[in-house]
């Protein structure tokens, strides 16, 4: 299947592996790819990128453009934006997916612009119409809008976890295709220093049991029950976006569309009013309690079950019988 | 040296707090905001105060530059008390319902206007959209680089160094000006609002600019000038709802804890 008029996914490298998110994109891509008949390509930038590009062709690329040299080992937008645009100027994509990552965001937004395309963020979900165009999908007021974006290629960003990575086979054949780089002689910007880190999400993404706090925490102090229910459970800790404003907790706990995607199998919920922009974050948990003071809150709607209580009355007891040596 | 010229861009947001009040109507898949509080975009309010505070240490001027509708003029009023030294505010119904990129082309248009600052300031996401692009999209139409989800910050000997958050960990950066800088929220902390420079920023000057002032016809602002394109609204099924359980709290902790212990012992945990 040729690399024109394709459906494109941006395969990100960091560190020498792929991030899940672009195997994700790749899964979904080959099913929006033969739903219109086209070639799926990876587009994969970064360093010593041969055994990357035979896995992105085992998750079903039919063709990897690869551009690979050493100044090109870490993201940067003066380097990889005009690259990427090259790309498309010479091949023509239809549609163009990329991951809601640092570096993907940034790439799908600047090159958007170069090209003048439109670029839909935070898409849960893809149809193919009847006239072959892209509906994208993004959960907002109780629902789901449907975007078109207009001009060439049709362009979106997918968050981490939407989509599952498909089941790899090495057998697939695909088509390695080298795409020329050369830096410019005075780049305007360098990267002076590089430190790998992991984020402090506490593993808030693979956690298996979370406890959530929102506003209605209410303060520093409350939180802090937050955080002990949660070590009772051995579960992660998530939050909504004021407890981030409010400084009680980092903002890389922070759940939902533009925060993290999680996919617990327990969520409690405390004090979140249950707000589509946190919930849409929040992939099918089996077990889903809500505590919150107001019993109109939106989040009842949606937990298995809900306690109607000021949470300073129901979590010390809780904690106390979830704990060791607890009535458990 | 030249005195550093700083510009900030700014955008105006219902206030989160209330954000349950914003809906869509269905039918003409409109977005009703009208009579929630705005604020200045969380992290637009860092940008700012990254701006003041260079201004501060190394010389030069700030300015503000807003699109938004007339109610952003308050959150123009208040960034001037925050240290701004000046504003623009780009306000004309053809700039209504633009997408990042519609945004992004009257927000560079208006810098150029300006004489194209050497240090552009945004938010690294603004509150509501959270898309994140306009930033990036911004440094394109100008064709400056740009450096986005910075941390720290510093400038000296005429370059900037920024700290900004890559998916494998952080990369410490170096660039000449210009520059577009989007802004995470550690970097620093906002300055409080004080009523004497609240007084002293009433005398400062806030320029209204409309479409005709930017040189850009209506079908590249607005909606009409958008890259993406609401075309229609999905409504969920109502949801099942939740079982209340009832009872003192000791007795709903209890409850819950058995519940949390089966359902581990399902073996599903």
């Amino acid at each position: 299947m040729s690399v024109e008029n394709g459906l494109w996914v941006f395969a990100q490298a960091v560190e020498g592996k792929l991030l899940p998110v672009s195997l994700e994109l790749l899964g979904e891509g080959r099913r929006l790819a033969d739903r219109l008949d086209v070639g799926l390509s990876a587009i994969l930038i970064g360093h010593n990128l041969q055994p990357l590009a035979l896995e992105l062709i085992a998750c079903g690329a039919d063709n990897v453009l690869v551009a690979d040299h050493a100044k090109l080992y870490h993201y940067r937008g003066e380097l990889y934006i005009p690259l990427v645009e090259k790309m498309i100027l010479r091949y023509r994509p239809e549609i163009f997916l990329f991951g809601a990552t640092q570096g993907g965001k940034d790439l799908a937004a600047a090159t958007a612009a170069r090209i003048g395309a439109g670029l839909t963020a935070h898409c849960v979900a893809f149809e193919i119409d009847e006239h072959k165009v892209l509906k994208q999908l993004v959960p907002a007021f109780g629902g789901h809008c449907v975007f078109r974006s207009q001009g060439n290629p049709q362009m979106a960003t997918v968050a981490p976890g939407v989509f599952t990575i498909p089941e790899p086979d090495y057998e697939r054949q695909g088509k390695i295709i080298e795409i020329d780089f050369s830096p410019p002689a005075e780049p305007a910007t360098k990267i002076v220093e590089f430190k790998t880190e992991k984020g402090s999400a506490g593993g808030l993404e693979e956690a298996e049991v979370i406890v959530a706090g929102g506003a209605g925490v209410g303060n520093a102090e409350n939180w802090q029950l937050i955080e002990k229910l949660a070590h009772a459970l051995n579960a992660a800790v998530g939050a909504t976006r004021p407890p981030v404003d409010e400084g009680w907790v980092e903002e890389e706990k922070m759940i939902g569309q533009s925060g993290r995607n999680v996919r617990p199998k327990l969520y409690l919920a405390v004090g979140i009013s249950g707000d589509q922009l946190h919930l849409s974050g929040v992939q099918n948990p089996e077990l889903f309690i809500a505590i919150n003071k107001d019993p109109k809150a939106n989040i009842f709607k949606h937990a298995h079950f809900g306690v109607v209580e000021d949470l300073t009355k129901i979590l010390p007891p809780l904690i106390e019988l979830l704990s060791p040596g607890g009535d458990n | 040296m030249k005195s550093l010229k700083i510009a900030v861009c700014l955008k105006s947001v219902p206030d989160p707090k209330q954000w349950h009040k914003v809906t869509i109507n269905p039918q003409t898949k409109t977005i009703q905001k009208e009579g929630i509080p705005r604020i200045i975009s969380p992290l637009d309010r860092h940008a700012l105060e990254a701006a003041v505070r260079l201004k501060e240490a190394h010389g030069g001027s700030v300015i503000v530059v807003c699109m938004g509708s007339p109610g952003a003029r308050e959150n123009i009023q208040e960034a001037l008390a925050l240290g701004a030294d000046e504003a623009v505010f780009l306000s004309d119904r053809a700039f209504g319902g633009a997408d990042s990129l519609a945004t992004a082309r009257a927000l560079a248009a208006a810098l150029k206007k300006l004489g194209l600052p050497g240090l552009i300031f945004c938010g690294a996401v603004s509150y509501y959209g959270s898309t994140g692009q306009v930033g990036p999209q911004i440094a394109q139409f100008l064709g400056i680089n740009h450096f986005s989800a910075v941390r720290f910050l510093d400038y000296k000997g005429g370059k900037l160094y920024a700290e900004i958050v890559t998916d494998g960990g952080f990369a410490l950066c170096e660039g000449k000006l210009p520059l577009l800088v989007t802004v995470r929220r550690e970097i620093n902390k906002p300055r409080g609002l004080r009523l004497s420079e609240a007084i002293k920023a009433r005398k400062k000057k806030i320029w209204t600019w409309s479409s005709a002032d930017l040189g850009l016809s209506s079908d590249q602002l607005g909606l009409k000038g958008s890259g993406i394109q609401m075309f229609d609204f999905l409504p969920l099924p109502e949801a099942q709802g939740a079982e209340i359980l009832e009872g003192g709290p000791q007795e709903i902790a209890k409850e819950i804890a058995q519940k949390i212990k089966k359902y581990r012992q399902g073996g599903i945990l």
